[in-house]
């Protein structure tokens, strides 16, 4: 079964940017209420979604590369990516229902592009980060 | 093991390197110490205070089950020599707990002003098991347990003796138990308000500054009460201090998740508004500073046993009868033994959580051993069952009859509370057992016949007898004098009464729902 996957700066582009599937990153901090209370609804969508969405969740404050990459202003914020590239962002606790929404919109086949300028933008961004192969993880 | 994979993230042995900035997210900038070399690729590193030689490394690195320093347990694995202070050493929790840790190798601290002693002792009460003083009690845990533990008689309040005893220590987790316990000693009059609110708010709050500066990878489990949430008539669930994340909040067509926000409060007593600015103190600090903090939401405690404090009769913890000091269940044996109705207040349908006193040592064992990580302020509500007051008369008599071959009767009389007598309750109790690995290790019946086998023999029971005048309650929350009557004297009831309810609803649905997706792992 699948399940929640840590991410960190250092992982970020193996497991995100080059995913082949829908990814989630759920942007959390330990001393963040909310963001506990969310874990068990990950976990389910992980499990119910095997295959087709891999779902992550990256500690804020000990890796703030990657939240300064997505704008991350307040937590627990979800992006949702698609070939590496973000097509939805929710801020704050979300029930489970709330964020079945935002990812079916996604999973839906017609649907518009990400666009061109967001693109750029992380490509920009992710130039910075570091390369790490595989067996180093 | 429960905790197998927490990581030096959670644990209090380490000191934070580097520097966090997430103002946006409502968190103020924070410098520690110590800086990272500037190659390492992990913003925030730890330093091992046990292990120096290790240098700054990424703090999610090692996990409890692979570092020597923590060491498997029967309540998870737990932090070698672990120094633990417990605030309130001398009372009913406190004693008890001292014993229980230091029987698991921990190195115990802990301070008292008798102040329990002295409140029971002004109502005209006293402990119904006798204990020792305190001299007494140290010595004799020394010879018959091998237990050392370091206590100074200090007051919570005197804030600069506290914080010299915590930078002597350094406490690696601190058990607060160091508050008034009682909701009719705070509604006696303004006097008492006031001391109840005095001790329990500003103790917490000088407590919560000391740890910041001294002490702020320390865990502090911090006692409150199943009666900050009050019996609400909607009858919604009672969360475990704050939403989970699918609670939703409807209004003009619109949703908002509640998740992590924490449920309202509806304390019932001067005592308990107390622990409810507690909640807020402490989920405020463990914001601002990045304090790390369990607040327990205790059921009603009840028992007498665990094997230390039963191994030498100077080790007893006390056992209180009074109005004010005694809680239900011990309350309700102690009537039994000498022959006084067991007195419910009202309807006597009153419902409330309960927990044993070895299930309560156990759970707070491992809170300790899975503690917070940095900044996180987790509720717990600790309790094994629920049931109503009336059922648990109806176990008391029951077992007295069996026991002890008592003729014990039941009362009604007027409630000088001001609360619902009948109520829904629907508590939510499964992170204790969920995330902690508690099981329930107490029998209610079984606890309940252990102390009618304590509390009926002769010197004990003359203890009773003595202070028998001190049972029915005169505090009204009204602020009238006058001695409750009796409504009615209960026929004894035929039906045998029902076991307490050991498990929460949520966590039945569950496993109802594991059943039916899986039949046969789940038979």
């Amino acid at each position: 079964m699948s399940q929640v996957i840590t991410i960190t700066d250092r992982t970020l582009r193996q497991e995100v940017l080059e995913s082949e599937i829908l990814v989630l990153i759920d942007f959390w901090t330990s001393w963040c209420p909310p963001c506990k209370m969310v874990e068990p609804i990950l976990d389910e969508l992980a499990a119910e979604f095997e295959g087709r969405l891999k779902v992550c969740k990256l500690n804020v404050d000990l890796n703030p590369q990657s939240a300064a990459m997505f704008d991350v202003a307040g937590v627990p914020t979800f992006v949702l990516f698609e070939r590496g590239r973000p097509v939805g962002t929710e801020v704050g606790a979300r029930s489970k229902k709330q964020l079945l929404q935002v990812i079916e919109a996604v999973l839906a086949p017609q649907r518009a592009e990400t666009s061109i300028e967001i693109s750029a933008a992380i490509d920009t961004a992710a130039k910075d980060l570091p390369v790490v192969k595989a067996e180093e993880m | 093991m429960h905790n197998a994979k927490c990581t030096c993230w959670n644990c209090p042995a380490i000191n934070l390197a580097g520097k966090v900035d997430f103002r946006a997210c409502g968190q103020s900038i924070r410098q520690f110490e110590k800086s990272p070399d500037s190659s390492q690729e992990t913003y925030i590193m730890a330093e091992c205070n046990r292990r120096p030689q290790l240098g700054l490394f990424d703090p999610m690195g090692i996990t409890f089950a692979d570092c020597p320093e923590w060491v498997e347990s029967p309540y998870g694995y737990l932090l070698k020599n672990m120094r633990v202070m417990i605030l309130g050493i001398d009372g009913y929790l406190g004693w008890t707990l001292a014993l229980w840790l230091g029987s698991l190798s921990c190195k115990v601290s802990g301070i008292d002003n008798y102040s329990r002693r002295d409140c029971v002792k002004e109502r005209g009460a006293h402990t119904v098991v006798p204990i020792a003083r305190m001299t007494d009690r140290l010595r004799r845990a020394k010879e018959v347990l091998g237990i050392n533990i370091d206590f100074r008689e200090m007051d919570i309040l005197d804030r600069e003796n506290l914080r010299e005893f915590i930078d002597e220590v350094r406490p690696e987790a601190i058990v607060h138990y160091a508050e008034f316990p009682s909701a009719p000693y705070s509604m006696i009059d303004v006097e008492h308000a006031i001391k109840v609110q005095h001790n329990n708010v500003i103790g917490t709050l000088g407590l919560l500054f000391a740890i910041r500066d001294l002490v702020p990878e320390s865990s502090l489990i911090k006692l409150g009460t199943m009666g900050e949430y009050g019996t609400p008539l909607t009858g919604r669930p009672l969360f475990e201090g704050v939403f989970p994340a699918d609670a939703v909040l409807e209004w003009d067509d619109r949703q908002w998740s509640m998740g992590g926000e924490l449920t309202p409060r509806d304390p019932v007593s001067f005592y308990h508004v107390s622990k409810v600015q507690d909640t807020f103190n402490v989920y405020e600090a463990c914001k601002y500073w990045w304090l790390r903090s369990y607040d327990v939401m205790q059921g009603v405690i009840y028992g007498v046993h665990t094997d230390q404090v039963a191994a030498d009769p100077m080790l007893r913890t006390r056992l209180d009868l009074d109005e004010c000091f005694g809680t239900i269940i011990n309350r309700f044996v102690t009537q039994a033994v000498v022959g006084f109705p067991l007195t419910l207040y009202g309807a006597g349908e009153q419902t409330r959580g309960f927990i044993g006193l070895e299930d309560a040592m156990q759970c707070i064992t491992r809170l300790i051993a899975k503690p917070p990580e940095p900044g996180q302020y987790g509720v717990v509500n600790q309790m094994s069952g629920y049931t109503s007051m009336r059922n648990l008369a109806e176990i008391v008599a029951k077992v007295g009859r069996q026991e002890c071959g008592l003729d014990v009767k039941i009362q009604r009389v007027e409630n000088p509370r001001v609360e619902a007598d009948r109520h829904p309750f629907e508590p939510v109790f499964d992170k204790l057992p969920q995330e902690f690995g508690f099981v329930q290790a107490d029998n209610p019946e079984e606890e309940i016949r252990r102390m009618f086998r304590l509390l009926t023999r002769p010197e004990i029971k003359q203890r009773i007898e003595e202070k028998k005048h001190l049972i029915l309650p005169k505090v009204w929350w009204s602020g009238v004098k006058k001695e409750v009557e009796q409504i009615e004297l209960l026929r004894q009831e035929k039906r045998e009464p029902v076991e307490i309810v050991g498990i929460s609803r949520s966590a039945k649905k569950a496993r109802e729902l594991a059943a039916d997706v899986n039949p046969i792992q789940s038979s």
